[in-house]
């Protein structure tokens, strides 16, 4: 198995500039980071569906069980290989990514039972051949591709076997080279181990732009803080957006040790907006806030706090993030609780 | 004295799926204490060992978090309210 430090040299950086070159923003955010709960599992996963899971990491529906969320975090690595526990249920695959502002440092973290199971990988998966060329690609949907195929790469390259069959096939050092079209296959929804959340909030938030200029424009005003705000929907199914102020200063400066993070990386909003919302008619439907130089993903906090224990608290409300970099919105994702996996899954954009 | 807590959707198994449940006490604590003893297992669901309230609840004692007043010891005044509301809360 080659040193992951290696492979990010000899693919990360590059990678990752591709993403800035095309995307200009945070879409970015897949270098590995694999996780299983067996061997048997993991040979599946290598045998069978690795294209699909990488997608999923890269359209950040990864699933992170909570006893691995906890070594994540204890961990302050943009990349971390971790084993899940054992008794994980659903079994799956776990990925975790790097989720940095663009120039910020990488550094690779490998845990030792990881290790041990990427080399028992090593020694079962079946692979197809691929070559692998990055280009540059047209649609910012291709960010999230490149991400995937990020994590791809370097999965496969740690295992010191060939890739997986490719979701594209570029140059990324020569922009003009011909792309090649994605595999059908690795789009297929039904065939993703997390389901996909069917449209929801986030369709309808993009029919009123109105809403959504509302959200952007708070979500820029209070940079470099957090935002954060309700989406309601009154009895007619007519959808509002309501900015409410962050008190986490508030809470920081009452209690530093229970709230150590300030309004630059956290928010609370007041709850009680909610119930005087329900008195006028107006039912809460989701939860927006925004991540200051950070991309638009449910962070391990955010997942902490809207469901501790993997238990929502408050079910069948959708989360909507937005990245704000250097004060600019530059990406939003809606995030919905998935029951079966107790974990949280991105709304595919309409 | 009739204090009204109000419980949150997620908490509602351990009232027989009631919304509001009627309890007596003079402080934030002794009305949630009562509440236990009404409602067994909504103690541990709120406060955590060291009798604190956990960081993903809030319990508020009219429009105030009880965090802000006296915490458990906040006093209640007649025809006091209490809500029980999971936190809104998160960050990058």
């Amino acid at each position: 198995m080659r040193d992951p430090r290696q492979v990010f040299d000899r693919y990360g950086r590059q990678l990752l500039v591709s993403g800035v070159d095309f995307a200009g923003q945070a879409r970015l955010h897949a270098f590995a980071a694999v996780m299983a709960t067996d061997a048997s599992e993991v040979t599946a996963v290598a045998a069978e569906a690795a294209g699909r899971y990488l997608v999923g990491a890269g359209l950040g529906r990864a699933v992170i069980a909570p006893a691995a969320r906890e070594g994540l975090q204890a961990i302050d690595r943009d990349l971390v290989l971790l084993d899940g526990p054992a008794d994980a249920e659903p079994p799956v695959a776990h990925f975790y990514f790097a989720q940095r502002p663009y120039g910020a440092s990488v550094d690779v973290a490998v845990t030792d039972s990881a290790a041990g199971w990427l080399a028992g990988l090593a020694a079962s998966a079946r692979v197809a051949t691929l070559r692998y060329e990055i280009g540059v690609p047209a649609e910012s949907e291709d960010a999230v591709t490149i991400g995937a195929l990020a994590a791809d790469l370097l999965v496969a390259d740690v295992l010191g076997v060939e890739a997986l069959p490719a979701i594209v096939v570029c140059d990324l050092r020569d922009p003009e080279a011909p792309r090649m079209d994605r595999q059908p296959a690795r789009r297929d929804d039904a065939a993703r181990p997390l389901a996909a959340p069917p449209p929801g909030l986030l369709r309808d938030l993009k029919q009123h732009p109105e809403l959504v200029k509302i959200v952007f424009e708070d979500c820029a005003a209070h940079y470099p803080c957090e935002a954060c705000g309700l989406l309601l929907r009154d009895a007619a199914g007519a959808l509002s957006a309501q900015p409410t102020q962050n008190l986490q200063d508030r809470y920081h400066a009452l209690d530093p040790v229970a709230y150590p993070r300030t309004s630059r990386t956290a928010y609370k909003l007041n709850e009680r907006l909610i119930a005087r919302a329900a008195d006028q008619g107006q039912t809460l439907v989701g939860i927006y806030h925004s991540h200051c130089d950070a991309g638009a993903y449910f962070s391990a906090e955010d997942a902490r706090c809207a469901a501790p224990g993997g238990e929502a608290l408050y079910p069948g409300v959708a989360w909507l993030v937005v990245s704000v970099l250097g004060g600019t919105v530059r990406a939003a994702e809606m995030f919905h609780f998935d029951q079966e996996s107790g974990d949280f899954a991105a709304e595919p954009h309409p | 004295m009739p204090i009204s807590v109000k419980i949150p959707t997620p908490l509602r198994k351990f009232t027989a799926n009631k919304d509001t449940v009627e309890v007596q006490g003079a402080t934030v604590g002794a009305a949630l204490r009562d509440l236990e003893a009404r409602c067994p297992g909504l103690w541990a669901k709120i406060c955590d060992d060291d009798g604190k309230v956990r960081r993903f609840i809030n319990v508020y004692a009219g429009d105030d978090d009880i965090r802000f007043l006296q915490g458990l010891d906040t006093p209640l005044a007649e025809g006091s309210d209490i809500s029980i509301v999971p936190a809104i809360a998160g960050g990058r």
